[in-house]
């Protein structure tokens, strides 16, 4: 909702009731005749479905135009300039306030007075920047952006809005088609200078990336990622299957352990064979630091600022996530990196929504989804990865693999323990058979009759644990004498 | 955005200002958009007669969509009106506080509606579960889920 200063007090029956200003965009409900801002309204039926004068049922369908009428009186209303603490004392009606800001205003930024200096002025210092630009293109839509770029400084009035789309739309719009790349100027030459600038090293990548910011390779990059909005499951047509090959599959996209943002990780991308399909996580990669870079395609020099804005906090989301490329050694990866058991962050970075270019914003945003959909595909194949290691049982710290090896594990565990109790309690007995052949002075106990004592030794303590072979029982006829004569040894050492 | 209700109340405020109050009702204090006090009191014959009470509004960003946090202030000498519909924290069961609010209602309009509640009342007393709800109340009304009883 725009702030206005009206100059008279405005007919009551102009007021919006929700808001208390006159109507903005007003709508009239078709069910009870009430009207109110389209924003207002929108946000109130948000809250609640009904009509806020009356509470009658109401949802967003039945909300229609106004009474032409209606709309000329609030449009005719008289407003001040909003450049009356500078000086301008003009009142227009509403309707005609933008007119005035661009043209006879003197002063707006792009009114009559101070517009042609500005505009030099602004020109040359945007050349200055070093970019290199198209400068016949550029500069004709710099000039119409500069007119009305004075509107409203903070917030994009809708009139900038719609410059920054159209311009958006004209730069882009060769490659925003279903065409192959051959139809796009220029990206046939990309595949191999693109390979070659990649495999130049970390010094040189970096230095390429940043010195040469070469308009068709910058474009193409971005047709790669206008591409991928087109085609998302990654097919590329026939002309394009240099630039395919330039971007690696959907199975080399990983996400590792959070490194640093550095460099490094580009001469790992390098390693990447050529015939693949282009895969997002990579489109991103290279479109979005050669978009930071270069401003130019978005056409406007007009928004430096905000592109390096979109720079920077993809900046982060760059280095942490699509950065690495897998060694060829896919299986051995795997398993260190589920054995590290990194957890995977995704870093996503803030809108933007102070910068007032959709385009940017957009960027920001196709940038988040990328990264997203490549931890989602990162996380499917973990789990894939999972259930093929589970059969194996290898490794008990697999997390999730290896159930059924630890629970066959477990179970030989069972066996062995069952087996111990055993020993112990024929170690018992055999004490207790001692003790009481002992004190009778007997030559009783389980040791004479070898083979049977042993058997009803056996016999008598359960018939299972027969892993245990070994019962200490089974020590000659000497050693029973021994044993008899000192009850309180234990009869040799359990074997487990 | 929180700037439309700084607008909207920037507009009341100017409206209370320029127009005054309705009758019984005073404007106490309104130095932020946040939290605005009023005094109010039931004007001829009522059970509260003589009686002024302290009014508090507390806004939020999407007023006047959402509904403002409206109770009586107690403590500081400060007592809630004896009424079946105010608990002794001075929290208030009103439906036009809940769930029957609309946007087209204003901070004037929520007074002058307590204030014919509180004359309207045939007898003094608390509600009911006065007691169990005052220990276990939420300092924010809004977050109670009061029942609206039907009567008057």
């Amino acid at each position: 909702m725009l702030l206005y200063n009206y100059v008279d007090v405005p007919n009551n029956n102009l007021l919006c009731c929700i808001c208390r200003a006159p109507f903005t965009d007003p709508v009239t409900t078709t069910t009870c005749q009430h009207t109110f801002c389209r924003d207002c309204i929108t946000r109130a039926l948000s809250h609640a479905p009904q009509c806020p004068v009356d509470r009658l049922p109401l949802c967003d369908a039945d909300l229609g135009p106004v009474n032409p009428i209606v709309r000329s009186l609030v449009d005719e209303l008289l407003v001040e300039c909003v450049y009356k603490d500078e000086g301008c004392q003009a009142k227009v009606e509403r309707q005609s306030l933008a007119a005035h800001l661009n043209g006879e205003c003197d002063y707006s930024d792009s009114g009559t007075l101070k517009s042609e200096a500005e505009k030099r002025k602004e020109t040359q210092t945007e050349k200055g920047k070093g970019r290199q630009v198209e400068e016949g293109g550029v500069d004709s839509k710099d000039a119409p952006q500069k007119e009305h770029g004075g509107t409203s400084p903070q917030t994009p009035s809708p009139l900038m809005l719609k410059k920054e789309m159209s311009v958006v739309r004209t730069v882009l719009g060769p490659w925003i088609q279903n065409a192959s790349f051959s139809n796009a100027p220029g990206p046939s030459h990309l595949p191999t200078s693109n390979f070659h600038r990649v495999s130049s090293g970390i010094n040189g990548v970096a230095s390429t990336l940043q010195d040469q910011p070469l308009p068709p390779r910058a474009s193409a990059r971005e047709t790669s990622l206008e591409e991928a909005n087109t085609h998302p499951d990654g097919s590329v047509q026939d002309g394009a299957d240099d630039i395919a090959s330039y971007f690696p599959t959907e199975d080399e996209v990983r996400v590792r352990r959070p490194s640093p943002p550095t460099q490094q990780s580009l001469p790992e991308y390098t390693q990447t064979q050529r015939q693949r399909t282009p895969a997002m996580g990579h489109l991103h990669h290279h479109s979005l630091s050669s978009l930071a870079d270069t401003p130019l395609p978005l056409g406007a020099l007009g928004y430096f600022g905000a592109a390096h804005g979109v720079g920077s906090p993809v900046g982060p989301l760059y280095g942490s996530n699509n950065s690495v490329m897998s060694p060829p050694t896919g299986a051995q990866y795997h398993l260190n990196q589920l054995a590290n058991s990194q957890p995977i962050s995704v870093l996503v970075p803030e809108l933007d929504l102070h910068s007032p270019l959709l385009a940017t914003t957009l960027n920001g945003l196709h940038s988040s989804v990328v990264s997203l959909a490549s931890t989602i595909e990162d996380i499917h194949k973990k789990s894939d990865l999972a259930l093929a290691l589970m059969g194996g049982g290898a490794g008990a710290a697999l997390p999730g693999g290896g159930v059924v090896g630890e629970v066959l594990r477990l179970g030989e565990e069972v066996m062995g323990v069952r087996a111990t109790v055993q020993g112990l309690r024929m170690q018992m007995h055999g004490l207790m058979m001692g003790n009481v052949a002992g004190v009778g002075g007997i030559n009783m106990g389980f040791g004479r009759p070898q083979p049977a004592t042993n058997a009803g030794v056996a016999g008598s303590a359960g018939q299972e644990g027969a892993a245990e072979g070994h019962y200490p029982f089974s020590t000659g006829p000497g050693l029973q004498h021994q044993r008899m004569f000192h009850p309180g040894v234990a009869p040799g050492i359990t074997k487990l | 955005m929180a700037s439309i209700s700084s607008r909207r109340l920037a507009k009341e405020l100017r409206e209370i200002h320029a127009e005054g109050c309705p009758v019984g009702i005073e404007l106490l204090k309104a130095d932020d958009f946040a939290t605005w006090w009023f005094s109010i009191e039931v004007m001829g014959e009522s059970q509260y007669r003589d009686e002024k009470y302290t009014l508090q509004f507390r806004f939020d960003s999407q007023y006047p969509i959402s509904s403002p946090a409206v109770q009586f202030v107690v403590g500081d000498g400060r007592e809630a009106p004896i009424h079946p519909h105010v608990y002794s924290n001075g929290h208030i069961c009103a439906s036009i506080l809940g769930n029957e609010w609309s946007p087209v209602l204003s901070v004037i309009a929520v007074c002058v509606t307590l204030q014919s509640m509180l004359a309207s009342c045939k007898k003094k007393e608390r509600p009911t579960d006065n007691d169990r709800y005052v220990r276990t109340a939420p300092d924010n009304p809004k977050k109670t889920r009061f029942h609206y009883d039907d009567d008057e």
